[in-house]
């Protein structure tokens, strides 16, 4: 019969990096009054045990409730590296939570985030970029990062960092960009994703194409893009290997070509051609894309002159899997055979 | 502070444990090694380190284990079994048990460890927090010190303690206490009463030496003399300095070690039922450990279940927004191409409004300058013979070196006329003041010469006449140097006439009117050329 001896001996501390977590609902409490010690080991312990607790987002909630946040704000300007890193990376945590993230938007905590923008450490300013984007990705919060002002500091940081965080940077100013461009479009974001679509890195490619996507969506957009000769890189892009690219460059061409001086762009270009290629892609979103970016340049009479003769190839079209397709190449029939 | 808590349960677990246990467990006589060294010693002194806990907690709580057996059990042996779940109702009592038995084991114990102890009781008590009141020192019934048997190490716990009646207590005051005197006995002596003791005994002292000095004392005996004592009883005693000591022996038994308890075995009632237990029966480690490993395993799974739904949450609304995205774009272009397309028909209607509008503007422009045009030919299709005409009428129309000689010649002309006339009238009448003033000479003469008749008269006549033939002079020569037959104008008629006259007076004055003459010629012809000319016209225009 086992003995029914309970141990004198404490259960021994299998994480000395972590800080204990208090039983039930006196966890969280008991962590941020630990946040706030002046012991730097006693902060640390708790933030590892905070890192960990964050997944769950009702424990998001509480601590939010019990005022964690202003704790944190307080440690971003720690003195300590590992201090900083591990806030940011508990804060990244909470914003992939919707409670999360609408707890940063009351407690602008977007704006202590800021501050950390130049911070020598990579790990932190990478977490703080996770952060910004998950913030960025509910559209109140990506009202919320324009709000703050720091599109143009985030434009200008595109040119500055380094390869994984201009990926994260990219992502962040698609969304916020998506809700408002006058901004950024007042901070030569164009220039900027010009260069970076001609970048080696696919992912930064892609992204940078997908940003041009929201960049070119205003009017304004379309004018900067047309004035900057984007556009011949874009038809270019429409060649590129990865599929993602090819779906982004035709986006953006879709959005670019709206305006005349646009469409007038993209035919000395030749980018029907690769845009019909295009249409036989495997990702639907490119052929959507496609789709309608042939159907812009249709509008131009040498476009249409053009397009009468691959009616067919739409017609094909047609019969896609997804309905969006279908009713853009319908779309795109009627404008190529439309007669004034 | 995490220590304290288990310092509460601690020792209000061990008695249960022990309770459980009932003793199957023999400590180690070496078993408090920890223990040790915070005791003085061993032997006896077991009660020490028991009642040290507060200078311990610390330092191998295990050691607990080692101890307690043999002082705790048998009272809670009938309590209940497991004290450390009623630590907040009963823990008085049973915090009250363990210091009594404490207390009572250990007879030799100083108060001090016994204080100790009962002030530990008291902080733990007031750490409670239950209790309004706290005792500085908590009532307990005091153990009895009277020892029946010799202290032995390996004492167990079962030894029934023999607490003292305070009825027959020595140290329990009796009777009324406002008579007392309470000497230093309580606590320390007080240092001052010591002093004014020992000062009170010195005084005394040396009051008794000083009153011993006067003290008549028997002369001092005489030369060859002894003074002696000598005893004046009736019976003799002996004096010595010894005193006379009867040792009385009293043997007693050696102490005897405590005979053990009898084992007490109650009667056997019931029926012996027997079990038996094979190996690994009892103790299956899998099932044991089964707990123990669902809640390791399960606690590891549920976060790291919740890390990766979180990821995929994540994913999932990554996807679903991309999928929304891609629609959204897609939408928004379709809306901006529209409302291109609008604008572009617009403005192309527009400019083709315009055109159709300034077409037809010239359109009617046209027509009606065509309208205009024919019904103004019309109209001045008539208009331009009686314009002509009228013109014509009006003597617009004209040669111009017909108008320039008419213009010019012929005023000119007349003016040489005029002036060839006045010339001629200006010798004429020249002539007819010469004349005169030759024939008033003559008169004179005539008149000096006979106071005459007057045949002045004719020749006033003539001289008027003359006069009158001067101008014709002029027109006759006119008339003589016109070739051309010309109608006779009635003027002219009558000039026609006069020059018959003139002539003769010509004849009369050659040589005064030759150079008149002849600037009359000149003249003359200079009007001839006019005045044919304006005799032209005249005839023209008389139908």
């Amino acid at each position: 019969m086992a003995h029914a001896r309970i141990s004198m001996y404490l259960p021994p501390d299998i994480n000395p990096t972590q800080a204990a977590i208090a039983y039930g609902c006196r966890a969280l409490p008991k962590l941020n009054e630990e946040l706030q010690s002046e012991d730097l080991l006693t902060r640390q312990k708790a933030l590892m045990a905070l890192c960990d607790l964050m997944h769950d987002p009702e424990h998001v909630y509480v601590a939010i409730d019990t005022g964690c946040l202003e704790s944190l704000k307080a440690l971003l300007k720690d003195n300590n590296d590992m201090v900083r890193i591990k806030t940011t990376e508990v804060l990244y945590i909470m914003a992939t939570h919707n409670v999360g993230r609408e707890g940063f938007l009351e407690h602008d905590v977007i704006l202590a985030l800021s501050s950390l923008l130049n911070d020598p450490q990579s790990a932190c300013r990478k977490n703080l970029h996770l952060a910004f984007k998950h913030v960025a990705l509910l559209p109140s919060g990506a009202q919320g990062i324009v709000n703050s002002g720091l599109i143009p500091s985030l434009v200008w940081k595109l040119q500055r960092e380094e390869e994984e965080i201009q990926g994260l940077l990219l992502d962040t100013l698609a969304a916020c960009l998506t809700e408002d461009a006058t901004e950024a479009l007042g901070s030569h974001v164009v220039p900027f994703l010009k260069q970076k679509l001609l970048s080696t890195n696919d992912d930064i490619r892609s992204k940078a194409a997908r940003t041009l996507i929201a960049v070119s969506i205003p009017l304004e957009g379309k004018n900067q893009v047309w004035q900057h000769d984007v556009i011949p890189i874009l038809v270019h892009l429409l060649k590129d290997r990865v599929e993602e690219v090819q779906a982004n460059a035709a986006g953006a061409l879709m959005y670019a070509t709206v305006t005349t001086q646009g469409k007038y762009a993209a035919l000395d270009t030749e980018a029907i051609h690769p845009l019909l290629s295009l249409l036989g892609s495997s990702l639907s979103k490119a052929r959507l894309n496609a789709t309608k970016a042939l159907t812009m340049l249709a509008e131009a009479p040498e476009g249409r002159k053009f397009l009468q003769s691959r009616v067919p190839v739409f017609r094909v079209l047609e019969d896609d899997t997804s309905e969006a397709v279908r009713r853009a190449a319908q779309i795109a029939v009627k404008v190529i055979e439309w007669k004034p | 502070m995490r220590r304290q808590e288990p310092e509460v349960p601690l020792r209000t677990g061990l008695p249960a444990k022990t309770a459980g246990r009932n003793c199957q467990e023999v400590p180690p006589p070496g078993g408090t090694p920890g223990c040790r060294a915070t005791a003085v010693g061993d032997a006896g002194w077991l009660g020490v380190p028991w009642g040290n806990p507060s200078v311990a907690p610390t330092s191998c709580p295990g050691n607990f284990l080692s101890r307690p057996p043999s002082f705790l059990p048998p009272l809670l042996a009938s309590g209940n079994p497991c004290p450390w779940q009623y630590v907040h109702l009963s823990g008085s009592r049973d915090r009250l048990a363990p210091t009594c038995l404490k207390a009572g084991t250990h007879p030799k114990r100083s108060d001090l460890a016994s204080g100790v102890a009962s002030t530990l009781t008291d902080r733990t008590c007031s750490a409670m927090g239950t209790y309004t009141y706290t005792y500085t020192s908590r009532p307990r019934a005091l153990p009895c010190q009277r020892r029946r048997y010799r202290d032995h190490l390996m004492q167990l716990a079962e030894e029934p303690v023999h607490h003292g009646n305070i009825m027959y207590d020595r140290r329990v005051v009796r009777g009324n206490t406002y008579a007392l005197h309470t000497g230093p006995l309580p606590g320390q002596p007080d240092p001052i009463e010591i002093q004014r003791q020992q000062q009170a005994k010195r005084r005394a002292l040396a009051k008794k030496r000083a009153q011993e000095q006067f003290r008549p004392r028997t002369p001092e005996p005489v030369e060859g003399r002894k003074h002696v004592d000598v005893q004046t009883e009736m019976y003799l005693e002996e004096i010595a300095d010894r005193i006379i000591e009867v040792d009385v022996e009293c043997q007693t038994d050696a102490f005897l070690d405590r005979p053990p308890t009898p084992l007490f075995i109650p009667a056997k009632t019931g029926k012996d039922v027997a079990t038996q237990i094979l190996e690994g029966e009892l103790f299956d480690f899998d099932l044991e450990v089964k707990p123990m490993l669902e809640v390791l395993v399960g606690k590891t799974i549920e976060q790291s279940l919740l890390e990766v739904m979180e990821e995929e949450e994540l994913a999932n609304l990554r996807a679903s927004q991309y999928a929304y995205e891609e629609l959204r774009n897609v939408e928004l272009a379709e809306v901006q191409r529209l409302a291109e397309q609008e604008k572009r028909h617009r403005e192309e209607k527009e400019r083709r409004k315009r055109q159709q509008w300034e077409v037809v503007y010239k359109h009617s422009e046209t027509a009606q300058k065509v309208a205009a045009r024919v019904f103004a030919q019309r109209y001045l299709a008539d208009l331009l013979p009686s314009v002509f005409d009228s013109l014509r009428d009006g003597g617009y129309f004209y040669d111009p070196v017909e108008r320039d000689i008419e213009i010019g010649f012929l005023p000119w002309l007349m003016n040489e006329v005029d002036k060839t006339m006045e010339y001629s009238m200006v010798g004429r009448t020249v002539l007819d003041m010469l004349i005169r003033e030759v024939v008033e000479k003559r008169l004179a003469a005539y008149e000096q010469r006979d106071d005459q008749p007057p045949a002045g008269k004719p020749k006033d006549e003539l001289g008027e006449s003359g006069r009158m033939t001067e101008p014709p002079v002029g027109y006759e020569l006119q008339e003589q140097s016109t070739a051309q037959p010309q109608r006779p104008l009635p003027g002219r008629d009558s000039l026609q006439r006069t020059p018959d006259d003139g002539r003769y007076m010509e004849s009369v004055l050659a040589q005064e009117t030759k150079l008149m003459e002849e600037a009359e010629y000149e003249q003359t012809k200079i009007r001839k050329t006019s005045g044919t000319e304006v005799l032209q016209p005249r005839g023209d225009f008389q139908p």
